[in-house]
C-alpha cells in the first residue's frame, strides 16, 4: 500500500515537490513556535526565588553610580572625579544615613543596599575559566538585610552575615543551577568560586561559597539565565561606592503617600542626590509585557501563516482531486469502495508530510549538533520538535479531509466521461 | 497589451472565488506584516516634526572609548561633545541634550512619572516644535542655569487639568521649575527629541556630568547645507585623535550621522564601517524576503495546481504564434497584479492597524501614520511578492507545448 502510494506520489513528482517544500518551510515555522514556547512556558513555572510584593525599590542617582568610564579632569569639578579608584568609600556615612532614614519609617519592614535590583534591566556578568572550564553567571552586590527584604529562599547552607567579617574571603551566596555547573555533585557550601588564573578572577580576593538559593531570577519569571551570585558588599569597599539602590520590605499596605514620604526624607537627606522610589510590582508588570509582547506577535503572526497554508494545501489537493476525477473514476469502477479513495487520498498527503518532515527534521537537529540551541536545554528542544511533528500531521489531516470527502462523492460513470 | 492582461488577470480573480481569497489572504496578510514593519521603522527613524530639518541634522548617540582590555559603549558625555566638537566649520548649530531620564514628582496626593531631557538654547533652534504656549528658554536661562522648563501637552494635562501652564511651578525629581512653554507631544520611540520636559543642562543637581567623556548625553548638529555631511564627518574623525582620553582608553569612535545610520552601528556593533546603514538595511530586507518565502510557496502550489485551467488557453495561444516569452510576460504580469491587490488591500489593513495601535496606550504618544514614502515601500514589497511567487508557475505553463495543453495535459 504505502509503496504504492509513493510510486503514485512520483508519477506527480512537479506538483507534489511543490506542497512537500511548502509542508517543509511549514515544519520549520511550526518548530520555530512551538519550541519558543515550550521554553517560555516551562521557564515561566520555574521558581522565582525571591517575593516582590510590598517590596518599594529606590533608585539612588549620584557621580559614583554611574559607571565611570572616561571621566575626564576639569579644573574646578575635579574634586568630584578622583583619577584612581579610591579603596576606601567617600560616600560611606552618607550611604549609611541614607539607609537609617528609610529604617526609620514607620511603614518599612526592613531595607538593604543592593544593585542591580531585580527587573532593573541592569546586568553584571561574569565569565572565566574554572577548574579549566568555561563558567559565566550574572551577579548581584547586596548589604546582610537583603534576603529579609527579598525573602530569598535558601536551600543549602546560610545566608551571609556579620560573621563573615574580617575574613579574608568574599561571602557569595549561588543558585542551585551555578552549583550543580560549577560543582556536579560535591557539596558546595566552602568551596571558592574565584576563577582559575589571575587575569579571569575578576574580584581581588577568594569568593567563598557560603550557601546555596533556589533561584534569583532577576528580570522576574520570564528570566533565562539561572546562574546568579548574590555577594556580600561591606560599607567601606571600593564596590560599596558605586552602590546606586536600595529595596525596602514594605508593611503592606504601603501607598503613593508613603513613596511620596520616603522620596521627601531622602531628598533632604542627600539634596544633590536623586531618588527614585517605586513598588516593585510596576517593574513586574513592565518586565511581563515586555517578554509578552514580542511572543504575542510572533504567535499571531505564525498563526496567521500556519492558517494561510492550511487554506492553500486544501486547495491545491481538491484541485488535484479534481484533476485526477477519471482516475479515481477507474479505481470505484474495478470496485474501490468511498473509503478507499479517502484512504488513498489521505494516505498521499501523510506520506508526503513524512518526507517534507523528515528533511525537516534533518535540519533542525543540525541545532544539537552544532551546539547552536543556546539557553535551551534539550529535552525542550525533543518536546518542541515532537509537538511540531504531531501538529503537522494533524494540520495534513484536516487539511485533507474535505478533499477526500469531496473524491469519495464521485459517481464512477460520470467520472468516465468527465472532460 | 498590458491593458489586456490586466483584463484577464481580473476576469481570473472573479473566476474561482476561493482561489481568489486563498491568494488575496495570504498576499494581503504577508504584505500587511511587511507594510506595518516598514510603516514603525519609517517612524522611528525618518524625520518628523519636530525633526523637521532632518536631511540636514546629524546625530550622535553613542561612543565608544576601546582599550587593550577594556570597552565602554554608550551615549557621549557632554565633556565629549562640549570641549572637542564645537566650532565645526559647515556646522551650523549644535545642540548637546541629555537621554530621557525618568523623574518622578508627587503632586497633589498622586505619583506622576515624566521623561525629563536637559539640554541647552540651540535645541529648540535645531528642532522645529510649534509651541502651543510660551516659547523655549534662551541662552541666558541656560547660563544662569534658571529652573525653567519647556513641558510637553500630556505633562501640562497631569498636572494642571487643561489650563494654561505658563510660569506655573512644576516639581519634579527634588526640583521645581518655572513652566515657560509648552510643546505638542514627541512619540516615545523619537528617542532624541522625546521628554515630558526640557530644562536646561545647567539645572542638574550637580556639575559632574561636564567632565565625562562617555555616559548620559546626545548630540544634534545641524549642518549649514546638507551636502556637506562628509566634510563634518572628515573634520569629526580628525578632531577624535585630539581627545585625552583616560589611560585606560587608547581609541574613541563615533561619528555623527543619520539616527537611523547611528543605530545600525550600534545593532551590528562595528564603529569603524562607513556604512553601517546600508549593512542593517540589507539585513532587514533578507528577514523580509525569509518572511516571504511560505506565503511565496503557498502562492505557487496554488497557481501551478490551477494550470490546467488554462491549459486550453494556453493552447489556443501557442497555436496562433504566441512565444514562450510572451506567455511567461503575461502570467507573471497576472501574478503581479494580484500581488498589487493584495498590496493595496494590505495598505488599507495597515493604516487601520495603525490608527488602532495609535489610540491604544500600549506606545506612549505614538502618532504611527501612513505616508507616500511607507506607500512606495508597501509597493515594492507587493511587486517583489509578485515576481518571486509568479516566475515559477509562469515558466511551467509557458513551457507547456500546444498540443499538450490543448489535450489538457499537465502532469
Amino acid at each position: 500500500m504505502i509503496r504504492h502510494l509513493f510510486k503514485l506520489i512520483w508519477n506527480r513528482r512537479r506538483a507534489n515537490a511543490l506542497v512537500i517544500a511548502e509542508i517543509f518551510v511549514c515544519f520549520l515555522v511550526l518548530f520555530a513556535v512551538s519550541t519558543l514556547s515550550i521554553y517560555s512556558w516551562t521557564n515561566y513555572y520555574k521558581p522565582l526565588g525571591f517575593a516582590y510584593e510590598n517590596v518599594f525599590s529606590v533608585d539612588v542617582q549620584f557621580p559614583e553610580s554611574k559607571p565611570d568610564a572616561g571621566r575626564i579632569s576639569v579644573a574646578g569639578t575635579a574634586a568630584a572625579a578622583p583619577a584612581t579608584p579610591l579603596a576606601e568609600n567617600p560616600n560611606e556615612s552618607r550611604q549609611r544615613a541614607l539607609l537609617a532614614v528609610v529604617k526609620s519609617d514607620p511603614a518599612v519592614a526592613e531595607a538593604a543596599w543592593a544593585s542591580p535590583l531585580p527587573f532593573s534591566h541592569s546586568n553584571e556578568q561574569r565569565s572565566f575559566a574554572f577548574r579549566k572550564r568555561d563558567l559565566s553567571y550574572s551577579m548581584g552586590r547586596c548589604t546582610d538585610e537583603y534576603k529579609s527584604v527579598l525573602g530569598i529562599d535558601m536551600v543549602r547552607g546560610r545566608w551571609f552575615g556579620p560573621e563573615d567579617d574580617g575574613g579574608s574571603y568574599e561571602a557569595v551566596v549561588i543558585t542551585e543551577a551555578l552549583a550543580k555547573r560549577a560543582f556536579g555533585e560535591e557539596d558546595p557550601i566552602g568551596q571558592s568560586i574565584t576563577g582559575d588564573t589571575n587575569a579571569d578572577r575578576g574580584a581581588d580576593v577568594e569568593q567563598r561559597v557560603v550557601g546555596v538559593m533556589r533561584a534569583f531570577k532577576q528580570e522576574g519569571e520570564m528570566e533565562t539565565e539561572e546562574a546568579y551570585v548574590l555577594t556580600r558588599v561591606l560599607y567601606p569597599s571600593r564596590q560599596m561606592r558605586r552602590m546606586g539602590s536600595m529595596a525596602l520590605r514594605m508593611k503592606p499596605g504601603a501607598d503613593a503617600s508613603v513613596e511620596a514620604r520616603l522620596a521627601k526624607a531622602l531628598q533632604a537627606a542627600a539634596p544633590d542626590w536623586s531618588f527614585n522610589v517605586e513598588p516593585m510590582v510596576m517593574g513586574a508588570e513592565l518586565n511581563r509585557r515586555l517578554y509578552m509582547a514580542p511572543l504575542g506577535v510572533g504567535a499571531m503572526v505564525a498563526l496567521f501563516l500556519i492558517l494561510m497554508v492550511a487554506l492553500g494545501l486544501s486547495g491545491v489537493l481538491w484541485q488535484s482531486v479534481t484533476t485526477r476525477i477519471r482516475e479515481i473514476g477507474v479505481r470505484r469502477a474495478l470496485g474501490a469502495s468511498g473509503a478507499d479513495v479517502k484512504r488513498q487520498v489521505i494516505g498521499e498527503l501523510m506520506v508526503m508530510a513524512t518526507i517534507a518532515m523528515l528533511a525537516g527534521i534533518a535540519v533542525v537537529l543540525q541545532f544539537p549538533f552544532l551546539d547552536l540551541l543556546g539557553p535551551v536545554p534539550k529535552s525542550v528542544f525533543f518536546a518542541g520538535l515532537s509537538l511540531t511533528i504531531v501538529s503537522l500531521y494533524g494540520l495534513a489531516l484536516v487539511c485533507g479531509l474535505h478533499p477526500a470527502r469531496l473524491a469519495t462523492t464521485v459517481h464512477p460513470a460520470e467520472a468516465l466521461r468527465y472532460e | 497589451m498590458l491593458k489586456n492582461y490586466l483584463k484577464l488577470s481580473l476576469k481570473i480573480l472573479g473566476r474561482r472565488k476561493f482561489f481568489t481569497f486563498v491568494s488575496l489572504f495570504g498576499i494581503g496578510f504577508t504584505l500587511l506584516v511587511l507594510t506595518l514593519a516598514a510603516a514603525m521603522l519609517d517612524h522611528v527613524f525618518s524625520s518628523y516634526p519636530p525633526e523637521s530639518r532632518g536631511d540636514r541634522t546629524l546625530v550622535i548617540d553613542n561612543v565608544r572609548m576601546q582599550g587593550k582590555d577594556s570597552m565602554s559603549t554608550g551615549p557621549g558625555g557632554y565633556a565629549f561633545y562640549d570641549r572637542y566638537m564645537r566650532g565645526i566649520p559647515q556646522v551650523e548649530r549644535l545642540s548637546i541634550a541629555s537621554q530621557p531620564e525618568t523623574v518622578i514628582s508627587y503632586w497633589k496626593g498622586a505619583r506622576l512619572k515624566s521623561l525629563i531631557k536637559r539640554t541647552d538654547a540651540d535645541f529648540f533652534r535645531i528642532l522645529d516644535f510649534e509651541f502651543i504656549e510660551g516659547g523655549p528658554f534662551g541662552e541666558a536661562d541656560v547660563s544662569e542655569g534658571r529652573f525653567v522648563a519647556v513641558i510637553n501637552e500630556s505633562t501640562r494635562t497631569k498636572f494642571f487639568g487643561g489650563g494654561s501652564a505658563l510660569g506655573q511651578a512644576i516639581e519634579a525629581d527634588g526640583q521645581t521649575f518655572r513652566v515657560v512653554g509648552v510643546v505638542p507631544d514627541v512619540p516615545i520611540y523619537r528617542l532624541m527629541t522625546t521628554g515630558d520636559l526640557y530644562v536646561p543642562v545647567t539645572t542638574s543637581k550637580t556639575d559632574e556630568y561636564k567632565t565625562r567623556l562617555r555616559g548620559g548625553f546626545f548630540a544634534l548638529f545641524l549642518l549649514k547645507d546638507k551636502d556637506a555631511v562628509e566634510s563634518v564627518q572628515q573634520e569629526f574623525k580628525a578632531r577624535l585623535a585630539r581627545v585625552e582620553l583616560p589611560p585606560q582608553f587608547d581609541r574613541i569612535y563615533a561619528v555623527p550621522e543619520t539616527f537611523f545610520g547611528s543605530f545600525a552601528r550600534l545593532f551590528i556593533g562595528d564603529f569603524q564601517t562607513e556604512d553601517a546603514g546600508s549593512r542593517l538595511m540589507a539585513i532587514l530586507l533578507t528577514a523580509a524576503a525569509l518572511f516571504m518565502i511560505l506565503p511565496a510557496v503557498n502562492l505557487v502550489n496554488l497557481n501551478v495546481s490551477r494550470a490546467l485551467e488554462r491549459a486550453s488557453e494556453i493552447g489556443v495561444r501557442r497555436a496562433f504564434g504566441a512565444s514562450a516569452r510572451d506567455l511567461l510576460l503575461q502570467f507573471l504580469f497576472e501574478n503581479v497584479v494580484i500581488s498589487v491587490v493584495g498590496g493595496v488591500l494590505a495598505l488599507a489593513c495597515s493604516a487601520l492597524v495603525l490608527a488602532l495601535l495609535n489610540q491604544s496606550d500600549l506606545i506612549p504618544f505614538a502618532h504611527f501614520s501612513m505616508n507616500w514614502r511607507i506607500a512606495a515601500w508597501g509597493f515594492a514589497f507587493a511587486l517583489a511578492f509578485g515576481v518571486i511567487s509568479g516566475v515559477w508557475p509562469a515558466w511551467r505553463l509557458s513551457r507547456l507545448t500546444p498540443i499538450q495543453a490543448l489535450a489538457g495535459g499537465v502532469k
